[in-house]
């Protein structure tokens, strides 16, 4: 967990997220080895891995620990508070944010040091957002209280978890202690601009862009009003807001073109446990109205975003769902 | 003048207190109402929460103009809740889906279904088939008869005697379109479609020919429903072979959501609270597949990762 390397000494692939787990303290990991000690054997032979060469020889991968990997449990900063601190060691330690929520260069690794300001997921093609200032609507904009809600629940005031995020939410932090949840909420509200990344872009108001957004009007009260509102101001916890809705704005419009396109529900938990679904409208809408309709919600009611081309939408449409 | 001669004196002290009083109770009231109202836009109820079935299933759950998108109205609970258990856990391999109800408790599903099962929506008239009469009657025969020599048990005896099914488990054959009927029999040959251990109708698919198996689905198709198209709730003899979808629904709904681990002071129980935390368990544990067993592909872009077993196997 802390080094990356098993128990016969050969290197592991950063899949596991190892240079997240290395911040975990010793005793933490002890506990969770003394648990998964405690398990019920099961008797199932793991499967090879098939990847391509050269990723396949393993010893490469020490070559790749050189230039990413940098071992050592959390140091905390003694300038911060206590809460600050468990929140950033949750965060960037077994939490692993910065997997999904900062951008990997063309091997995999972390090319931004943490910075969570957010990334284009590879193969799985969903946009984790920054929960950086980089974007106005991150999680500087929330309350500690909305943080702790959507991270527990899945649903709240502010946003709803899709995606890979759903899972995470389903499978780990529902049942993260409301303390943890908060000293969390205080580190990611904490967290400096990174300034390196085209996080967001204003849209050029053009007379074409204009034509293009009144079709984009007429889709969205059509389809999308009953529950999202006349003004995109949702009715959260059911359906979420779309003003200010840091997933709507991203600078890649996959997750809203994959939205509409798919619908889905938000993940079940003990705190939504009936959750409300969107409809897929794949079926229902042209190529021309998806990319009207989500140009449109990306730039009405005061949001801004990069106008999106039918191309987009035509390679959304192949992405596997998981 | 008429107020007035009916009501001649000024408001006494008391009553003006009453006045003030209302008011201020009705404008309470109007404060608490208003923000709830304007919340009341979205009925809560289990048709508002799944518009995202019947986009593609229809408003009243009767199926699409497509044949491949099921009509849900007045299948049996069980049998729509089994299915949407293996979409979830991967024994049915559909994509969209496996989307839609991956993350969502056993209770949901459950509600979700009977939801379903509770809506009476009129069948549509069949289409005729292009089978010769002899297909036809060969279809006939096996789905009331079966095929004693190959150990095929009639259709009738476990989806009832007009085919509408045995509650809670066990779906009507007819009201189904025809190339639906086949997709899901091809389905099971070819290995997408699973029911629960033992799975009883691979194990009769796999018993009959290709072309028996299209003369039961034609004939199927070509069937009336029956005025009572309620599943029957008993069967004159007990089922002629065991299916794990039977068994499992006339056990309890559990409920999926996993008792959340509170940490405690011993290594053990603060272990189970960290490897959940640190998501232990989302990738070392398949579709379907026994909890830190491993065996998830994850797809990278160097290939396939597939996560170890870490139980202390």
């Amino acid at each position: 967990m802390h080094d990356g390397i098993s128990r016969d000494g050969t290197y592991l692939y950063p899949v596991f997220p190892f240079p997240s787990y290395t911040r975990v303290t010793r005793a933490d990991s002890d506990a969770i080895f003394s648990y998964l000690k405690s398990l019920a054997p099961v008797s199932q032979r793991a499967r090879e891995h098939q990847l391509r060469f050269p990723y396949n020889q393993r010893w490469l991968l020490a070559l790749w620990r050189m230039l990413y990997f940098k071992p050592g449990t959390y140091e905390p900063d003694h300038t911060q508070s206590a809460q600050w601190n468990r929140g950033a060691y949750l965060s960037l330690g077994l939490g692993h944010c910065s997997t999904c929520h900062t951008v990997r260069n063309a091997l995999g690794a972390d090319a931004a040091h943490a910075d969570l300001a957010g990334g284009l997921i590879p193969i799985l093609n969903w946009y984790a957002p920054a929960l950086t200032p980089d974007s106005q609507a991150g999680p500087v904009s929330w309350s500690n209280r909305q943080i702790a809600d959507l991270l527990k629940s899945g649903v709240s005031e502010k946003g709803t978890v899709f995606g890979p995020m759903a899972e995470v939410v389903a499978r780990s932090l529902q049942y993260v202690s409301d303390s943890a949840l908060d000293a969390m909420a205080v580190y990611l509200k904490s967290l400096p601009k990174a300034g390196n990344v085209e996080v967001q872009t204003s849209a050029r108001a053009s007379e074409a862009s204009g034509k293009a957004l009144q079709q984009g009007e007429k889709v969205y009260k059509k389809h999308c009003a009953d529950c999202h509102g006349a003004n995109g101001q949702g009715f959260p916890p059911a359906y979420p807001r779309l003003v200010g809705n840091s997933t709507i704005i991203t600078h890649s419009a996959v997750n809203v073109v994959r939205m509409v396109l798919n619908g889905g529900f938000p993940p079940g938990t003990a705190g939504n446990p009936r959750p409300f679904g969107m409809p897929p409208f794949a079926n229902v809408l042209s190529a021309a109205e998806l990319v009207a309709v989500v140009n449109y919600v990306r730039n009405a009611w005061g949001n801004q975003a990069d106008m999106i081309e039918p191309g987009e939408v035509n390679r959304d449409r192949g992405i596997p769902f998981d | 003048m008429i107020q007035q001669s009916a009501n001649p004196r000024s408001l006494s002290d008391a009553e003006n207190r009453l006045c003030f009083r209302l008011a201020v109770f009705f404008f309470l009231l109007g404060a608490i109402l208003v923000p709830a109202f304007a919340q009341s836009a979205i009925p809560d109820t289990i048709e508002q929460r799944t518009l995202a079935c019947t986009q593609c299933h229809t408003r009243q759950g009767q199926g699409a103009g497509s044949a491949y998108i099921p009509r849900l109205a007045g299948k049996p609970a069980g049998y729509l809740y089994n299915q949407l258990v293996n979409f979830r856990d991967g024994r049915r391999l559909n994509q969209s889906m496996a989307y839609m109800v991956d993350h969502q408790s056993d209770a949901y599903l459950m509600e979700i279904a009977q939801y379903f099962f509770g809506l009476h929506v009129p069948y549509s008239a069949p289409l005729r088939s292009s089978l010769s009469e002899r297909e036809m009657e060969r279809g006939r025969t096996l789905v009331m008869s079966g095929d004693q020599a190959r150990h095929v048990p009639a259709c009738v005896a476990c989806h009832g005697k007009n085919l509408t099914g045995y509650a809670p488990a066990i779906p009507a054959l007819v009201g189904l379109p025809h190339d639906y009927l086949n997709a899901q029999f091809g389905n099971w040959l070819n290995r997408t479609r699973h029911a629960a251990a033992p799975d009883c109708m691979a194990e009769i698919l796999s018993r009959l020919d290709r072309s028996d198996i299209s003369a039961v689905s034609a004939w199927l198709a070509a069937q009336n429903v029956p005025k009572n198209s309620e599943p029957v709730s008993v069967l004159p003899n007990t089922l002629p072979i065991q299916c794990g979808s039977v068994l499992n629904a006339a056990a309890d709904v559990k409920t999926a959501v996993a008792a959340p681990v509170q940490a405690e002071s011993t290594a053990i129980a603060r272990g189970a609270y960290l490897a959940r935390f640190g998501g232990c368990m989302a990738c070392h544990t398949a579709r379907g597949g026994k909890p830190y067993a491993g065996g998830r592909t994850i797809p990278t872009a160097f290939g396939t990762v597939v996560s170890p077993n870490i139980t202390p196997d």
